[in-house]
């Protein structure tokens, strides 16, 4: 053979590798991988050492997106373990980001080796874990001594076939919430808008008033849809988990929007969704005067917004009529023990106690603001009115209030395995073709709900 | 009897062994998997095989006719932009005429150190949709005309893909087409001069010809590079969907399958496509270059 040959049939050789490597390289994501220890933030947590006194600590691995959730289990453990010395844990807390976490979790899972005892699962990631054999401990048994103190819609969310499979971090209870400033130079006294046709008129005097938008409207996301769905008692997915998106519902949901938008009455915001960096960028900026949102959203406001710090008001959301549903709580954490850890009776104590508990829901709303699941913590004046909450003392009117006043009719939104195929889809496609092509909303309906049937499993 | 061993035999095969191995344990299994799964139902706990149900799935999938759409238009741009300018940059650097071309290298050179997750963030905040992101202002202060919704559209937001690709790869192709352009000897420019040949006459006699296996080289990794693309689309968006689509690339939308939503074996069928696609582009277009043949001497 000639050099020359050779050589070119070398260089075709290493050309097609590049090739292979770049496809493999897709394909080397999708296989189960082990997951890296070494990439993990591991801190020991020396709280717990000194309670170690009657037994050994447990060691418990705890993976988490969100530092703070992390730093509070730690905390929590030491208290933990002063009141039970023959059990006492020891937590050792990882962090990833939101995306490797679920990556690592699933694929952990996938691979059956190198799952975390203790796991913090991102409600949006929640329908994939419920795909397949779930992994996750049922921790019923355990909830037991706080059944009747708990919202019980919010733990529907993460049951499946009647297992609980996680303890929520919060109700997450969707509320409306205003720029007090923005209103009132306009003539607008927020505690009267208490229906959709109040919420209409205020629209238009904010717009006429001031030449801006007071409301927006939603192209990224499903907050908005399921607020109105739910108030209508209707779900975006049927009990076997399939999408129900054309009904007359979904279509009175959409076409009040629609109204608003034909009226040129919503601001069409960057990104079509205000918890994007635009998002809240919109907001702080005044751009528009209110959003609806769960009660976690109070943190982007205390964090990200500390400008707007007493004009900030929360109030129930507006409702279509009495006999809507009041609420939804929407998004959120749930904490989830794996079923196969060696020390998952202890694992799921722990869990349900630091998060489920009176003593756990009152550190989470105090330390993290999240309304909290166990309502003993609400009955408890003085966490309800403590001057010194930064978030009883950012917002004009008390979360707790509005919370009472609508726990009464709270609606469910169970979120399954196709949940995250709907939301994609609807984000992406239905709400750019009716509020921004104009096509016709049910005509768009009846096609997502074709589409997403057919993506369905 | 003594075992000889001839070094100068055997070192070659030393010397590739590391490569081989890798090739084989990180992609040869992974492709052997990936061709596996695309067969499969992939859950957790629960794998089983169904046939072709996942490239069915896929014919009905509305997204992937629109991935393949995004993915071809985005590698038809990015070749018709990143293989002509860098190809003119790189001559006119390499002229004698050129002052200060260490500086232009240096510059045109940089974005490509710039991290693609840093780049794209830059670019959703350049090319965000106010009347106060740095683009729209420019157009609104200069020409006076409305702001763009740069990531709401599809041809804007193709304009904010290829241009950050424009800007991030016309570099390193700059570099390749400079190596090309030293090792062509100087006396064959001057045998052109003493024949006559003008500026134009050279490059395009002289000049293009010579660089051949530097274009055909360029044109398979650009291709390659187009239809693999997906760290920039999911950057400029965030990790989320795109307004209809417009940002969705192949790649993304195996991210989106496998990893978003857990159905591997969806993905693993789109993985193998793609395969297919760059195979069988990458074969055509080095059997229409010539890069397959035969050196003849």
């Amino acid at each position: 053979m000639k050099k020359g040959s050779l050589l070119s049939i070398l260089t075709v050789l290493v050309m097609l590798s590049t090739l292979l490597i770049g496809c493999a390289q897709a394909a080397a994501t999708e296989a189960p991988a082990e997951v890296p220890a070494t990439e993990a933030v591991a801190t020991e947590a020396p709280a717990t050492e000194a309670a170690a006194t009657a037994a050994e600590p447990v060691e418990l691995e705890v993976w988490s997106f969100i530092q703070q959730h992390l730093d509070y289990f730690v905390e929590m453990s030491a208290i933990w373990n002063e009141a039970n010395p023959d059990k006492p844990v020891k937590i050792v807390p990882v962090f990833y980001d939101w995306a490797s976490l679920h990556d690592k979790l699933f694929a952990a899972q996938l691979a059956g080796a190198g799952v975390p005892d203790i796991a913090d699962v991102e409600m949006g990631k929640w329908p994939m874990f419920m795909n397949g054999e779930v992994q996750f401990l049922d921790l019923n048994p355990y909830i037991t001594e706080y059944a009747q103190d708990l919202v019980t819609p919010i733990l529907d969310m993460v049951s499946k076939d009647g297992n609980l499979y996680a303890a929520p971090s919060h109700v997450g209870a969707t509320v409306m919430y205003y720029n007090t400033e923005l209103l009132e130079a306009a003539g607008i006294d927020y505690t009267t808008i208490k229906t959709w046709d109040d919420f209409e008129a205020a629209l238009k005097t904010y717009k006429e008033a001031t030449g801006n938008y007071m409301f927006y409207c939603e192209t990224y996301g499903a907050y908005q849809f399921n607020v109105l769905m739910s108030e209508l008692g209707a779900t975006l997915i049927d009990e076997k988990g399939m999408p129900t998106l054309n009904g007359p519902e979904a279509l009175k949901s959409v076409e009040l929007i629609n109204k608003w938008v034909e009226e040129d009455l919503l601001a069409f915001i960057p990104t079509g969704n205000a918890d994007t960096p635009e998002g809240k960028a919109a907001v702080a900026n005044g751009d528009i005067a209110a959003v609806a949102y769960p009660l976690w959203y109070m943190g982007r406001f205390t964090d990200e917004m500390p400008d707007l710090a007493g004009k900030i008001a929360i109030a129930p959301l507006p409702v279509f009529d009495a006999n809507s549903y009041k609420s939804v709580g929407l998004g959120g954490t749930g904490t989830t023990v794996d079923k196969n850890s060696e020390n998952a009776a202890l694992a799921a104590e722990f869990v349900v106690w630091v998060k489920l508990s009176p003593e756990g829901s009152a550190g989470l709303w105090k330390l993290l603001g999240f309304d909290p699941v166990n309502i003993q913590v609400a009955n408890d004046t003085s966490i309800t009115t403590d001057p010194e909450n930064k978030f009883l003392k950012y917002f004009s009117s008390n979360p707790f209030e509005v919370l009472a006043s609508v726990s009464d009719k709270m609606f469910t939104q169970k979120t399954m395995q196709n949940s995250g195929i709907i939301n994609d889809y609807l984000s992406a496609t239905t709400w750019n073709r009716i509020f921004v092509d104009k096509e016709d909303p049910q005509t768009v309906l009846d096609e997502t709900q074709a589409e997403l049937l057919s993506q369905s499993k | 009897m003594k075992i000889k061993i001839n070094s100068q035999k055997v070192a070659p095969y030393i010397f590739v062994l590391p490569f081989v191995l890798i090739f084989l344990v990180f992609f040869v299994y992974s492709i052997g998997s990936t061709i596996v799964m695309s067969f499969q139902s992939v859950k957790i706990g629960d794998i089983q095989f169904i046939g072709l149900d996942n490239y069915r799935m896929l014919l009905n999938n509305s997204d992937f006719p629109i991935a393949i759409r995004n993915t071809l238009i985005y590698t038809v741009l990015t070749l018709l932009l990143l293989i002509p300018f860098p190809l003119t940059f790189a001559v006119m650097l390499n002229s004698k005429s050129m002052r200060a071309s260490g500086l232009y290298r240096a510059a045109l050179f940089m974005p490509l150190l710039c991290s693609v997750v840093v780049a794209g963030l830059t670019f959703r905040f350049m090319f965000n949709e106010t009347n106060a992101s740095l683009v729209n202002s420019v157009i609104i202060n200069l020409f006076g005309g409305e702001k763009v919704r740069w990531l709401s559209l599809q041809w804007p937001a193709m304009i904010v893909m290829v241009t950050l690709a424009s800007w991030r790869w016309t570099g390193i192709n700059i570099i390749y087409f400079l190596s090309g352009l030293n090792s062509i000897p100087v006396e064959l420019y001057e045998a052109c001069e003493i024949d006559g040949a003008n500026t134009w006459q050279r490059f395009r006699y002289l000049t293009i010809p010579m660089l051949k296996p530097t274009i055909i080289y360029l044109l398979t990794i650009s291709i390659y590079g187009g239809l693999a693309m997906f760290a920039e689309s999911q950057m400029l968006w965030a990790g989320k969907s795109s307004p209809h689509n417009i940002g969705l690339t192949i790649v993304g939308l195996i991210y989106k399958n496998g990893i978003s939503q857990g159905q591997l074996g969806l993905a693993s069928a789109i993985g193998l496509i793609l395969l297919v696609v760059v195979l069988s582009t990458n074969l055509v277009q080095l059997k229409l270059t010539g890069g397959l043949k035969k050196e003849s001497k």
